[in-house]
């Protein structure tokens, strides 16, 4: 290895990315690695399991469950209020996204999928499956 | 047989918590300093070293504070843990200490939150999670929405949460809020992040606090009384892609146990604890993380009042983060200097009679994919 070689440079993680998080297939833009499989979102530059630098842009699954709520009345980021949860994908991620849904409709564990949404200020979000109850 | 470079706090001191738009850092910080120098017997040239936990007060927030005291050419490190920094600082001057760096340490913890103008704390924009929306109150939001979930829990017993801590602050002249509160009036108060309302989230406020640590050799030598750190944890995070249980933070659950092994005595000695009470399901939570009761009996054990005067521990004498303030960075010292006035019994009229041992804990920070960035927590034992 060269001494040109072994210099590092920084991972350009801010550059933007105007693709929208929802894949045309209705997935979710994610990473995985191409070393020991962990999936990311946002996608990762080093796999926090096995390190590897390798992970590969990948379509995560846009169905899960809804871990837990909340509707936001203070926010320094978007207009309130806006609903916030947890979502638990159905292949074991878990992330925060906006929900687009009445309260009386959330329930802790109730079944959620993926949308782009102009209701949502991020452009996407989860709205309950219809005709599901938790 | 005590070590002799066992670390104890031998004073402290704080300023009134609240608005002090008037004061800068150092004004803040300079008056807790020199009284917790007063406060051990001890002038600015016996400090060996200064610790200063702040998370916005910006570059040398330290050394801008003890120059205003005369104290220089000594080591001067500012720490950043979030709400830690300051829990941290204390825990950095325990370990030089005990590493035999220094005999006296100076710790000072500040934060200045009033320069925002009000809202929610301002976290790192660089956080996916802060991207998508979230704040401080939101994080805990959606660990009581889960709580009341699972749990045979009601909005009711949240809102009890911020009375107690009110009942404990209104005797607590260091308090921001000194007044009662009952439980329709907390859950009257203004939804900020449902089923969180404004009563059940710690004030924006200023505040600083200060404390001196020594060594066995140095005490003795000097016949000085106070606590002996019996633990002081560390713990930060562990990054976690999926499903986390967010009634059981494992950092607290972690650092907790990791500081009952090191001190020899358990939760079943305590008899006063400082915790994390940003917001009120916290209180709950971490009653179970600490061992304060069994996981699942947290509601059961306040509404017993077993964490209030005349039950097992009085948890947050002060009124803790809900009713004394939380500016961030001197919050974890403040908690150091309200245990340190009741193991010496100059807690005034919200003394806990006949305290013996106590544990402060503080967590910090929101990041995604950890329950909490850092976890500090300290157990102390009146010196003999």
């Amino acid at each position: 290895m060269t001494d040109q070689e072994s210099v590092l440079l920084p991972v350009a993680d801010t550059a933007g990315d105007d693709r929208p998080v929802v894949t045309e297939t209705g997935g979710l833009r994610g990473g995985r690695c191409q070393s020991c499989g962990a999936g990311s979102f946002p996608r990762a530059y080093i796999c926090p399991s096995c390190n590897n630098t390798t992970i590969e842009e990948a379509e995560l699954p846009g169905e899960g469950s809804l871990y837990t709520w909340t509707t936001v009345h203070i926010s320094p980021t978007f207009p309130t209020p806006y609903t916030l949860g947890y979502i638990d994908l159905s292949d074991g991620l878990r992330l925060l996204a906006q929900v687009l849904a009445p309260q009386e409709q959330l329930r802790c564990d109730l079944p959620v999928r993926l949308v782009s949404s102009d209701q949502s200020p991020t452009g996407w979000g989860f709205v309950p499956v219809e005709g599901a109850t938790a | 047989m005590i070590q002799e470079t066992a670390a104890s706090v031998i004073g402290g001191a704080m300023i009134k918590m609240g608005k002090h738009r008037e004061s800068s850092y150092s004004g803040l910080a300079a008056p807790a300093a020199l009284g917790a120098l007063r406060d051990a017997g001890i002038t600015k040239d016996d400090v060996g070293a200064v610790f200063c936990g702040h998370a916005f007060g910006g570059m040398l927030t330290g050394q801008r504070i003890v120059k205003e005291l005369g104290i220089g050419d000594v080591p001067v490190t500012n720490v950043d843990n979030a709400c830690s920094g300051g829990a941290t600082a204390v825990h950095l001057a325990v370990r030089a200490i005990e590493d035999g760096h220094c005999d006296i340490a100076l710790v000072i913890g500040v934060d200045k939150l009033t320069q925002f103008g009000g809202g929610t704390l301002p976290l790192v924009q660089e956080d996916p999670e802060v991207q998508n929306g979230i704040v401080m109150p939101a994080v805990y939001a959606m660990r009581a929405r889960r709580f009341l979930h699972e749990r045979d829990a009601k909005v009711e017993d949240l809102a009890a949460v911020s009375v107690k801590a009110r009942r404990h602050g209104a005797a607590n002249p260091y308090a921001q809020f000194q007044s009662e509160v009952t439980v329709e009036q907390v859950l009257d108060s203004r939804p900020i992040a449902d089923p969180l309302t404004l009563m059940q989230c710690c004030p924006t406020g200023d505040g600083a606090a200060a404390v001196v640590l020594m060594s066995e050799r140095e005490r003795k030598r000097r016949g000085a009384q106070g606590m002996r750190a019996a633990a002081s944890v560390l713990h930060s995070g562990q990054f976690e892609a999926g499903f986390r249980d967010m009634l059981r933070p494992e950092i607290s659950y972690h650092s907790a146990r990791d500081a009952y092994e090191a001190a020899g005595f358990g939760p079943e000695d305590l008899d006063v604890v400082e915790l994390h009470d940003a917001f009120t399901i916290a209180e709950l939570v971490y009653y179970e993380a600490l061992g304060l009761c069994e996981p699942g009996e947290s509601v059961g054990l306040l509404r017993d009042g077993r964490t209030t005067y005349g039950g097992d521990v009085v948890v947050n004498p002060s009124g803790g983060l809900l009713s004394k303030g939380h500016p961030v960075g001197a919050s974890g010292v403040a908690q150091v200097v309200e245990v340190l006035w009741h193991l010496t019994d100059r807690a005034g009229a919200r003394q806990v009679g006949d305290a013996q041992r106590a544990l402060t804990h503080v967590t910090g920070g929101g990041i995604a994919g950890l329950d909490h960035g850092a976890c500090t927590i300290h157990l102390f034992e009146r010196t003999a």
